[in-house]
């Protein structure tokens, strides 16, 4: 292992900060975080298939299909925390800093979110076009978008 | 604090990324050690003072100005 290893500090780019730094424990742990994500959106899409089609009839179908898209989401909760158990120290601590600051965005989001819908009241709507601007200010959008960006500068910073 | 961890290294002629293997943990956590971005839990100290077969308090010293350090 050491006989061909330079005793240099490597400065890596973005992409290879964030993909080449995990640990054989990481890889595996973020294969299962994708397979049961990917689960969990198949079982999201078949719910609201299931409810669309058969929602306005039947309380019950409505019903079994949100516990449907609801339970689906415990293994992903679960992996991520498998995750965060096993992965090394510093990644953990880029993840848990991530979550503060996508919290705080999201809730910061949530709270705004009123005022937002006030301001865009007054604008023309020429100014606002087709897409729905309030729409950017969804506590979940922020919270991933913050929880993304977050992560990725904590990642090039701890390794400059 | 202040660490000699690139100073062994470089004795042993380790990449960051052999050490990381060395330790099980990822290169960017070394490098973030090394340059004290980042002060590693104790049993990862423990772990690298057994690596390079010397005690804590050989790699790791407290600075100057550091408000932990007693006057």
């Amino acid at each position: 292992m050491g006989k061909q290893g330079t005793a240099t500090t490597q400065r890596e780019s973005w992409a290879q900060v964030y993909c080449r730094t995990d640990t054989p424990a990481d890889r595996r742990n973020g294969r299962r975080i994708a397979a049961t994500s990917l689960l969990w959106v198949a079982a999201f899409l078949g719910s609201l298939m299931v409810m669309t089609r058969y929602g306005d009839s039947s309380l019950a179908i409505s019903s079994a299909a949100l516990v449907v898209a609801a339970v689906a989401w415990i293994p992903v909760v679960r992996s991520y925390l498998r995750f965060l158990r096993e992965t090394d120290e510093l990644t953990r601590l880029v993840q848990m800093q991530a979550m503060a600051v996508a919290f705080a965005a999201g809730l910061l989001a949530g709270l705004l979110d009123r005022f937002v819908v006030q301001i865009a009241g007054f604008l023309p709507s020429s100014l606002i076009g087709p897409l729905e601007f309030t729409d950017l200010f969804n506590p979940v959008l922020v919270m991933c978008g913050a929880f993304t960006i977050t992560s990725l500068v904590l990642q090039r910073w701890y390794s400059r | 604090m202040m660490n000699r961890l690139r100073v062994l290294r470089a004795e042993r002629q380790w990449s960051q990324a052999d050490l990381a293997a060395r330790l099980g943990v990822s290169r960017q956590t070394v490098n973030a050690i090394e340059t004290g971005r980042y002060h590693p839990s104790l049993p990862l100290a423990f772990d690298i003072a057994q690596v390079f077969a010397c005690r804590i308090e050989d790699i790791f010293q407290p600075d100057g100005d550091d408000p932990h350090t007693a006057p």
